[in-house]
């Protein structure tokens, strides 16, 4: 077992190594610089100031070069300085991390909320009324897309109905915890960015619940002459949420990395903004930065996946 | 250089709250008790908060280190400048200096700093905080603003370290006297204008004779501890807020309120419709958004030219393409474009046809010396033939085997200017000649127009690319040397590869000849010889749409300076009617 962990962890980090370098690659091999973008439109620079704006950014030289400098701070601990706000990475990123957990975090808890007992309620329900709208509310989720959606929720509750504000993440002057208003701010970009997940679960659990139900067990439990509710809840979700949980081994990568779509709309300061303003103005510490926290969480939860599964079955291991 | 002249074709359009006044004289309760009188109604009073709303976060709080227009609008309420400018004219006002001379031969610069005015911390600020700002630029590795204090006397060798001072600048008292290398106009606004840092907070990061240390890494570059503003940070949350708190010893009169709040919102439509719903009370929006928000009662409407235009640009070095260097085929081109139909469908009539370079709203503009190109097919026709071009069989003119035919670039995700390049191709295929569209990234497009070399015109030729839809945003000062000199064909920003002596000698006398009558002639000529000779279709120049609650008073936006401090010019003078 320890032996196929340590070879697991191994692996994992030179698989975060192989990303890092990919990354680093690509984002530099785009055109355009840090230091032409923030040039562009401003005063004249000679062309040997620009030159010493460069070195003093890292920028001037080889991309092996850059990225050995990059590895070296990293594995120090120093996630290193963002060119355009001129302050270190890991401070931007803990400023911004715990506002995409609270979004994130309350979406996925809505999704499975919502979608878990929808699935399962339409693989009961199968081929019903109920079983078709369920199927229409998910193929929906699916279809529309997000930014639409949060539009639409901005128009219609905040601006017609004036439920909820526009976006943001706290009234200008109410307290960090004044708990309403945070759940007011709340709402829409949860409701936006559950609504893929529910969809997402809802399918999932339909088909998990049907193969449950065709298995052997739960006809002996039916000929038992166990209650209806008792086979669903204990024999056949029980059963059929294992794949889901499974299913979920990537979503401490999403969790962290929020939804640049919903963010948006809603003025969210969250990982996804972070991200994308980055990724414009080529803000390679930054984008650094993202990368190897949500890699290294993409790959660690996959570890801990595969443990488990080595640990439930032992044949996994051996393979 | 006191500039007086108010931009003829400034357009603003002011929505009154006559009607409301009204209203709220007429209520029953006001008639029973006996009516306050009408001057109370007036008078500032303390209190409130303003919440502006933009759709990028500042960068970072320090002048020094910022190039970008948020992080201007947020530092400019922290640190004051020597002189301001009318907003609507872009003449120079005092500020910091309460008085300020250029000598005659351009090379001095004097300034008469206010007395009394203190940091608000208490700290008096002097002369030398101008010194130590010069001194902050030229020490700085990151800074990109070194082109503003660089020809003053001794700022590089200050710089590279083989001075401990910047030998050109002298403080006496209250008298702080700038040396030029050489005659350079624009610095008095240039250096104006620049934020003034302090020292006593700063200091600790320099050292006169280590010029390895510099105030790139400083703490109170992203929290400014003192200003001379009206207002003092508080709170930034990146992406989210930053909150201001009154500087209670401001020294410029106000401010009146207690709170100035910066809020992002990333999303131009919910940025509209924080507007309309109060959770924030001013903004700069897009054309798509004014109808909407007109129907607000509670917003105040401001529409004005900003100084800036976008244009296309005929690169006249590009191989295979040297129809651009005929002066007919470009004036035909001019002819064959019906930009006012862009600037309708577009930009829903907020902006105006741009026929050279200088801003119609800035003091040396001159409309009358300006050659203008109406729309009109059929001439744009004529000129091409007058030229030698025969209509081929696919109807595009053909001349020696060459088809009048190139490609247009502009960046995608611009929607103004994919407009123009949809509208230009189909105009332009009417009068028989071909244009090939293409969007690409604007980094890929910066690059392409700043850096690369032509295959066959090389090392003497330009940038990589045949017609290309760009933009200027323009500053206070009229000099075009940089864009339209033609030492500036390589290196610089005269990336069309535009000669001519006319403007040459115009732009250097507008550099060199500080009188502003000199330097109006000089700009005149200059914007003559351009709209002859239509090195670019100069295109249009867009309204900044600006919306206010009316609640606040004393708002008096204009074009000057340009988008950075734009309308917050006087944010100390608003307040809240109660």
């Amino acid at each position: 077992m320890t032996r196929f962990i340590l070879r697991r962890l191994i692996q994992a980090v030179l698989t975060l190594f192989g990303i890092t370098i990919l990354t680093f690659t690509l984002v530099r091999l785009a055109p355009g610089d840090p230091v032409s973008l923030m040039v562009a439109g401003t005063a004249e620079m000679t062309a040997a100031d620009l030159a010493a704006v460069r070195v003093a950014y890292g920028v001037d030289e080889p991309i092996p070069q850059q990225y050995l400098r990059w590895l070296g701070r990293m594995l120090s601990g120093d996630l290193g300085q963002s060119l355009l706000y001129k302050r270190p990475v890991a401070q931007m990123i803990g400023a911004t991390l715990p506002n995409t957990l609270q979004l994130s975090g309350l979406a996925l808890l809505v999704a499975l909320l919502v979608g878990v007992p929808l699935g399962t309620l339409a693989a009961l329900r199968r081929g019903s009324v109920v079983d078709q709208a369920i199927r229409i509310l998910s193929v929906a989720g699916h279809a529309i897309p997000p930014f639409w959606l949060g539009l639409l929720f901005v128009l219609t509750f905040a601006v017609q109905l004036r439920f909820f504000p526009v976006g943001g993440m706290l009234t200008i002057g109410a307290h960090d915890w004044d708990l309403g208003d945070r759940l007011a701010h709340l709402v829409g970009p949860v409701l936006t960015l559950s609504l893929a997940g529910i969809a997402n679960y809802t399918r999932y659990l339909r088909t998990e619940v049907l193969d449950v139900l065709a298995q052997d067990y739960v006809r002996t439990a039916r000929a038992k002459g166990l209650h209806a509710r008792t086979v669903a809840l204990a024999h056949v979700l029980r059963n059929a949420l294992l794949p889901v949980i499974t299913a979920l081994g990537g979503i401490l990568a999403t969790l962290v990395s929020g939804s640049l779509v919903v963010e948006h709309v809603f003025a969210w300061p969250g990982m996804g903004r972070l991200t994308f303003e980055a990724a414009r103005a080529k803000d390679y510490p930054v984008i650094m930065g993202v990368v190897v926290l949500t890699s290294a969480l993409l790959l660690l939860s996959y570890l801990i996946r595969d443990v488990v599964y080595g640990v439930v079955d032992p044949r996994v291991s051996r393979t | 250089m006191p500039h007086r002249r108010t931009g003829p074709l400034v357009r603003m359009v002011v929505i009154l709250m006559a009607g409301l006044l009204l209203i709220a004289g007429c209520a029953p309760a006001r008639n029973a008790t006996s009516p306050a009188p009408e001057a109370s109604d007036n008078e500032p009073v303390a209190g409130g908060r303003l919440v502006v709303g933009a759709i990028a976060d500042a960068k970072v709080l320090n002048p020094v280190l910022s190039s970008d227009v948020p992080s201007a609008e947020v530092w400019g309420r922290v640190y004051e400048s020597l002189i301001k400018v009318d907003p609507q004219t872009g003449a120079p006002t005092p500020r910091l200096a309460e008085r300020y001379e250029v000598a005659p031969d351009g090379q001095r610069l004097t300034f008469w700093l206010r007395p009394g005015v203190t940091w608000s911390d208490g700290t008096p600020f002097t002369g030398d905080d101008v010194k130590a700002t010069a001194e902050a630029v030229m020490r700085s590795k990151k800074t990109v603003r070194k082109s503003i204090f660089q020809d003053i006397v001794g700022a590089r060798a200050y710089g590279e370290g083989k001075a401990s001072t910047i030998e050109g600048i002298s403080v006496q008292d209250n008298v702080v006297t700038i040396r030029l290398e050489k005659a350079f106009c624009p610095a008095i606004t240039e250096i104006g204008l620049f934020g003034m840092i302090p020292r006593h907070v700063f200091g600790k990061y320099m050292d006169g004779q280590d010029a390895s240390k510099n105030i790139d890494e400083a703490e109170e570059n992203n929290a400014p501890t003192v200003g001379t503003g009206p207002f003092i940070f508080s709170e930034w949350r990146p992406n989210d807020r930053i909150i201001m708190k009154k500087n209670e010893r401001f020294a410029f009169g106000g401010p009146y309120l207690d709170e100035w709040v910066y809020k992002v919102h990333p999303d131009t439509t919910t940025l509209a419709a924080a507007l309309k719903t109060g959770e924030i009370d001013a903004a700069r929006v897009e054309p798509k958004d004014v109808e909407g928000l007109q129907q607000s009662d509670h917003l105040a409407y401001f529409s004005y030219l900003a100084p800036g235009y976008t244009y296309i640009a005929w690169n006249q070095l590009r191989g295979g393409k040297e129809f651009f260097q005929n002066a007919n085929i470009r004036r035909a081109l001019a002819h064959g474009l019906d930009t006012q139909a862009v600037i309708d469908s577009v930009l829903l009539g907020q902006g105006q046809k741009v026929y050279a370079h200088t801003p119609p709203v800035s003091w040396a503009y001159e409309r009358s010396a300006l050659v203008e190109y109406p729309y009109d097919p059929a001439r744009a026709r004529q000129m091409i033939e007058a030229e030698g071009w025969k209509p081929g069989a696919d109807g595009i003119y053909e001349k020696d085997g060459q088809r009048l035919a190139f490609t247009m670039y502009t960046n995608s995700g611009n929607k103004i200017r994919e407009t123009l390049l949809q509208v230009a191709t189909e105009q332009y295929r009417q009068i028989g000649v071909e244009v090939t569209p293409r969007t690409e990234a604007f980094e890929a497009l910066n690059e392409r127009v700043g850096k690369s070399k032509d295959a066959v015109y090389g090392e003497r030729g330009g940038h990589d690319y045949d017609a290309a839809i760009l933009g200027w945003s323009q500053g206070v000062d009229p000099d075009a040397y940089g864009v339209w000199h033609s030492s500036q064909i390589r290196s610089g920003q005269n990336q069309v590869g535009y000669q001519n002596e006319v403007v040459d000698r115009a732009v250097e006398t507008g550099r060199t000849s500080c009188a502003r009558e000199d330097r109006l002639a000089a700009y005149k000529a200059f914007n003559t010889q351009l709209s002859q000779d239509q090195p670019y279709n100069f295109g249009f120049a867009v309204n900044t749409l600006l919306f206010v609650n009316k609640k606040f008073q004393g708002v008096a936006p204009g074009p000057f300076p340009n988008v950075q401090n734009g309308y917050l010019w006087n944010v100390e003078q608003w307040w809240v009617k109660p």
